[in-house]
């Protein structure tokens, strides 16, 4: 890299277990679709370099464990994130309905954190039951950035939900 | 760990698992754990949330509508807030799971039996999720650093007369040219990504935490930042170093990111590091 400036912010993608994850950022990071990836122990880390507005980004992704026992360790993780992604899984409620309690575990420490919300598994067009207005309605609610649809499997979207926190971070932090 | 599920009003273990060696019997400790959560509430009128005995530390849970009442004992250096949460995850479970048998619950403990396969579960979840604190640490320290690296270069760029600033770069460049240079350091591969020049400024932030002992990282950094500090307060002279940091935001870094830096253990360190001299 050889433009001007380096800066690392730290991300966080969070959302119920299974919602994929883990798989978005393989997807994202490595370009491949892991389609069984392993449980997540607490949270795991991934970093990605790109370049916005001349500044050298490093993201740095933390990838929360999204499964019940380990919720009480990721409030503390959250501190110092610049950014978040909230993961629900297009075809599974209930992974929508606890859209609000990572709203709690992401912005605990970090009042005003931006985040996107992501509706995961797009392309299992058939299976999907959460409608776009009732979505609307949540990031109304919570004022998140943008709500985006994503498939990790096709990779559609993947680059614009990072790419898109990213440049919100860089405006937010360096103007 | 050691957790012991109790009838509280009858003194019954209703489950018992152990991951530590007790120098105690098991129900010996069963029947003082509920003497002593009776003695406390009889005598001060409120249950109790946690002791140190016998080199562990005790965290209680009373549940009054169940007559439940769970305790976790573990070596002193795990945190009790840690403690207190995998116990409350528990006692959510262990409810959700019994609440009904409890109602009308006979005294047959083998009912519960299950529960303990169900502790030992999450239980493997959680030993395999302990390093994972200390890779989290790691990589907002390195956050922190590279955040105050950035700043300082801010300091150096933006605001010092050319000749002055000629000398801070030529002094910092030689800092970083020796470093890479001694024997110790050129035998961690991964210290060798530390790096500075004028054009890219400072980059720390591609250290791979699993191929390195932290607190060797930690220790290096914190030279190199007493070093550039050093060096542009040699320059500069101690107070108008102090007035460049404060244009540059450090300070207001340091206030905004308090809680994180606590969290760290890095506070003094930076408030010595930029506001003595």
């Amino acid at each position: 890299m050889s433009s001007k400036r380096s800066y690392l912010f730290k991300v966080l993608t969070s959302g119920d277990g299974g919602v994929g994850k883990t798989t978005l950022l393989h997807r994202y990071i490595e370009g491949k679709f892991l389609p069984n990836t392993l449980m997540t122990l607490g949270v795991e880390f991934f970093t990605k370099e790109l370049i916005i507005d001349d500044f050298d980004i490093v993201l740095q992704l933390w990838d929360f464990g999204g499964q019940s026992q380990f919720r009480f360790m990721l409030e503390r993780y959250s501190m110092g994130a610049k950014g978040a992604l909230i993961l629900f899984d297009l075809t599974r409620y209930i992974t929508f309905e606890n859209v609000e309690e990572w709203v709690h575990i992401c912005t605990k420490h970090n009042p005003g954190l931006p985040i996107i919300l992501v509706g995961s598994k797009l392309d299992l067009a058939e299976e999907i039951v959460i409608k776009d207005d009732i979505v609307e309605e949540v990031k109304e609610q919570f004022n998140f950035l943008d709500y985006i649809k994503v498939s990790s499997k096709t990779g559609e979207n993947v680059e614009e939900i990072f790419k898109k926190l990213a440049k919100i971070v860089v405006e937010r932090e360096l103007y | 760990m050691n957790i012991w599920i109790l009838d509280s009003k009858r003194g019954v273990t209703l489950i018992y698992k152990s991951f530590l060696d007790l120098p105690v019997k098991d129900d010996l400790v069963s029947g003082l754990l509920t003497a002593l959560n009776q003695f406390t509430l009889t005598e001060f009128k409120e249950p109790i949330d946690s002791i140190d005995m016998g080199g562990f530390k005790w965290i209680y849970i009373l549940d009054v509508d169940y007559n439940l009442l769970f305790v976790v004992a573990d070596i002193k250096n795990t945190e009790s807030e840690t403690l207190k949460s995998r116990l409350e995850f528990l006692k959510n479970l262990f409810i959700k799971q019994f609440g009904e048998d409890l109602k009308n619950w006979t005294g047959d403990i083998e009912l519960f039996k299950p529960f303990g396969d169900t502790i030992e579960k999450y239980y493997a979840h959680w030993q395999a999720a302990e390093n994972v604190d200390l890779f989290a640490d790691f990589f907002d320290m390195l956050g922190v650093f590279q955040q105050i690296l950035n700043l300082l270069r801010g300091v150096i760029d933006n605001q010092i007369d050319f000749k002055k600033q000629e000398n801070i770069i030529k002094n910092v460049v030689e800092l970083f040219y020796n470093f890479k240079n001694r024997m110790d350091i050129k035998k961690i591969q991964e210290l060798s990504k530390i790096s500075y020049s004028k054009e890219a400024g400072f980059s720390i932030f591609n250290i791979n935490p699993t191929n390195v002992d932290i607190q060797v990282v930690k220790k290096q950094i914190m030279y190199l930042l007493i070093q550039i500090i050093k060096i542009i307060k040699e320059e500069l002279g101690h107070d108008l170093a102090l007035n460049y940091f404060s244009d540059q935001n450090i300070f207001n870094y340091i206030f905004n990111n308090m809680p994180l830096l606590k969290k760290l253990k890095l506070e003094g360190f930076l408030l010595q590091l930029f506001l003595l001299k």
